[in-house]
């Protein structure tokens, strides 16, 4: 009896410790706690969940996400032509880029620098979340024959400075990771594609601290699925699929942009907690196009220039002040920056594009033509008051071996930034702070 | 590259789909090689990324023959609007790029998302099946210096590949899956 106590005693303690850390960190699951504090029949009370997911990489998945910030600073990656990389980091306060290392005066370029990377293999890009610096490695599946374990994906894991650098996941030799990431304080999440016997394409969570990787839901793979959006505790997933065809009525003439614009866009939200996986909206290529931001889902109508919006908690619908004046011209989505949508507004023949940002507390809707020589200042990361913009492109001749084996320069090109203010920016001011650096 | 025979069938389901209908459509990112037409020059030239080592932002793309080497693997992955991107597989973060200064330029590939979208979210204009090919053209809409939609242009065996206006035949190639 007294052994039985003690495994309750130890039980209840383990469950409240869990109940603890899951508040502390903002997430859990629906738990039943049994009381301690002396209910004589064990009562059971349900803990508060709160989730606050948010979205570590852009909408475009980690293929397009090649910065990742935070109030402080801005990291990126430095490819080597041995398939090494460097960490590189922009400090806003000394206005510097220069490697994420402990040792300023190397070569960064061995392992005890806290920079370097020995095997970027496939490509490799940063995401900030929380405090820690992560370092997601592509895979590469056709290289796993030649390159054995080097080509498989990882996901490295590291202080904000670069130390104490671990590798947190390897993927296996068929899974691949080509979404955005959200996370929630404790687990990111992520599209993993497997390819072995049974081909799935699953939404899973990755634990932190121990690097585990628990699948979540698993979608049929007829599909092309991408993480757009996380807020509290959704997921808000894209489906892009094609029509039930009926090869009867496939006309001959069917052509590549046919079946461009017969995809079909499906907008999903996802919740933890409960499973539920609740479609928001179907529509057909070109007719709109979706971004997600703090919560809101919004539509830009691709004809009339009109956007609405969708809030995810309330279910309010509304529609934004003014109408986008597209002329005709081909609407495309940049990104979200300071609750400013930006767009791209282009013509598909004769002429040049406009870039237009919409405030989406009033509506408003102002063409950026803010430029750095004939380099578009385009916004890389934010903090509360200023934005990184690329101001310059500086072409380095490197040395290489070209594809017949013989020596060759190979013009890299490195890209310059400079900090602007926000109000600046929206107002089309080039008061450029330039960001220093002596990478090369 | 391997596949098991699920992938087998979802291929050959949309191989089929594609030789009916002459169009791109798949369930997620494939590699893909892409020559020019067997009827140009001695044998077929490669798209390849003019390196022997890892691409970077900036290395250009040109015409090379069959190596098997990586450079010449491309990724073809569609992005959330709908579009697609081709990427060397070696480094994933990069994609094929139309630098916008003038009509002429050389391809490239560099990071993605550093400049506009429509520099390398392309078109693949689609000419039908030969064998198990799809012929296409690689286009991108105008802009900048460019008055008019630009195509990955063939400047010869061994040539580096440049963004040209629409001309004839040295702008077809053939995309097959690896």
């Amino acid at each position: 009896m007294k052994k039985g106590k003690l495994v309750l005693t130890i039980l209840v303690g383990l469950c409240l410790m869990a109940s603890c850390n899951s508040a502390s960190n903002r997430h859990t699951e629906s738990a039943l706690i049994q009381d301690k504090t002396g209910s004589k029949d064990n009562n059971l009370i349900a803990a508060d969940i709160v989730y606050d997911l948010k979205m570590v990489t852009g909408f475009e998945g980690v293929l397009s996400s090649p910065y990742s910030g935070n109030s402080e600073g801005a990291y990126q990656i430095l490819d080597n032509l041995d398939g090494s990389v460097n960490i590189l980091y922009t400090d806003y306060v000394t206005h510097q880029r220069i490697f994420l290392s402990n040792k300023p005066d190397s070569t960064h370029y061995d392992e005890s620098d806290t920079s370097w990377i020995e095997n970027g293999y496939g490509g490799c890009i940063p995401i900030v979340a929380g405090d820690k610096l992560y370092v997601f490695k592509f895979a590469v599946p056709s290289g796993i024959e030649d390159k054995g374990e080097d080509a498989l994906g990882c996901i490295y894991q590291s202080d904000l400075n670069g130390a104490n650098r671990k590798q947190l996941l390897r993927l296996e030799a068929d899974e691949e990771i080509y979404s955005s990431f959200a996370y929630d304080g404790d687990f990111l999440y992520c599209l993993l594609t497997k390819s072995g016997e049974e081909r799935s394409i699953n939404l899973i969570k990755i634990d932190i601290n121990s690097g585990s990787k628990t699948i979540i839901k698993t979608f049929e793979d007829s599909k092309e699925y991408f993480i757009v959006g996380a807020y509290q505790e959704m997921i808000i997933i894209k489906e892009i699929g094609m029509p039930e065809v009926n090869e009867e009525v496939i006309p001959e003439d069917f052509s590549w942009e046919d079946s461009y614009l017969s995809q079909e866009h499906t907008l999903y939200a996802y919740t933890l907690t409960s499973g539920e996986y609740k479609e928001l909206k179907t529509w057909k290529q070109d007719e709109l196009i979706d971004i997600v931001h703090d919560g809101v889902v919004y539509f830009l109508n691709c004809e009339s220039g009109m956007i609405d919006s969708f809030n995810l908690a309330t279910g309010q619908e509304t529609s934004l002040a003014e109408k986008i004046e597209l002329k005709g011209q081909v609407p495309q989505v940049g990104d979200v920056f300071d609750n400013h949508l930006i767009l791209y507004v282009y013509d598909s023949d004769v002429t040049d594009s406009r870039k237009l940002a919409v405030d989406l507390e009033t509506g408003k809707v102002k063409e950026i033509t803010l430029m750095a020589g004939d380099v578009n200042a385009n916004i890389l990361a934010e903090t509360k008051t200023h934005f990184l913009v690329t101001t310059g492109l500086e072409i380095i001749e490197l040395d290489d071996v070209g594809p017949d084996g013989q020596p060759t320069k190979i013009p890299f090109q490195w890209q310059t930034f400079s900090l602007i203010s926000k109000e600046d920016y929206w107002n089309n001011n080039p008061n450029y702070e330039k960001i220093d650096d002596d990478i090369f | 590259m391997k596949f098991n025979q699920k992938i087998f069938a979802t291929l050959l389901t949309v191989i089929l789909f594609v030789t009916m209908s002459g169009s791109f459509v798949q369930a997620a990112p494939l590699e893909v090689e892409i020559r020019t037409p067997s009827t140009w020059g001695n044998s077929n030239m490669m798209l390849n990324c003019y390196t022997s080592s890892r691409p970077v932002s900036g290395t250009q793309v040109s015409t090379w023959k069959r190596s098997d080497h990586s450079t010449q693997l491309w990724g073809y992955y569609k992005l959330s609007g709908g579009k697609r991107a081709l990427r060397p597989v070696d480094n994933l973060a990069l994609a094929l790029n139309a630098n916008r200064s003038y009509e002429g330029t050389v391809c490239n590939v560099i990071t993605s998302a550093t400049n506009y979208f429509n520099d390398y979210a392309l078109n693949l204009v689609d000419y039908g099946m030969v064998g198990e090919a799809n012929k296409i053209k690689i286009e991108l809409p105008a802009r900048s210096g460019h008055k008019q939609k630009v195509y990955v242009t063939n400047c010869g065996n061994y040539q580096l590949c440049r963004w040209k206006y629409a001309s004839s035949s040295n702008q077809y190639w053939y995309m097959e899956w690896h």
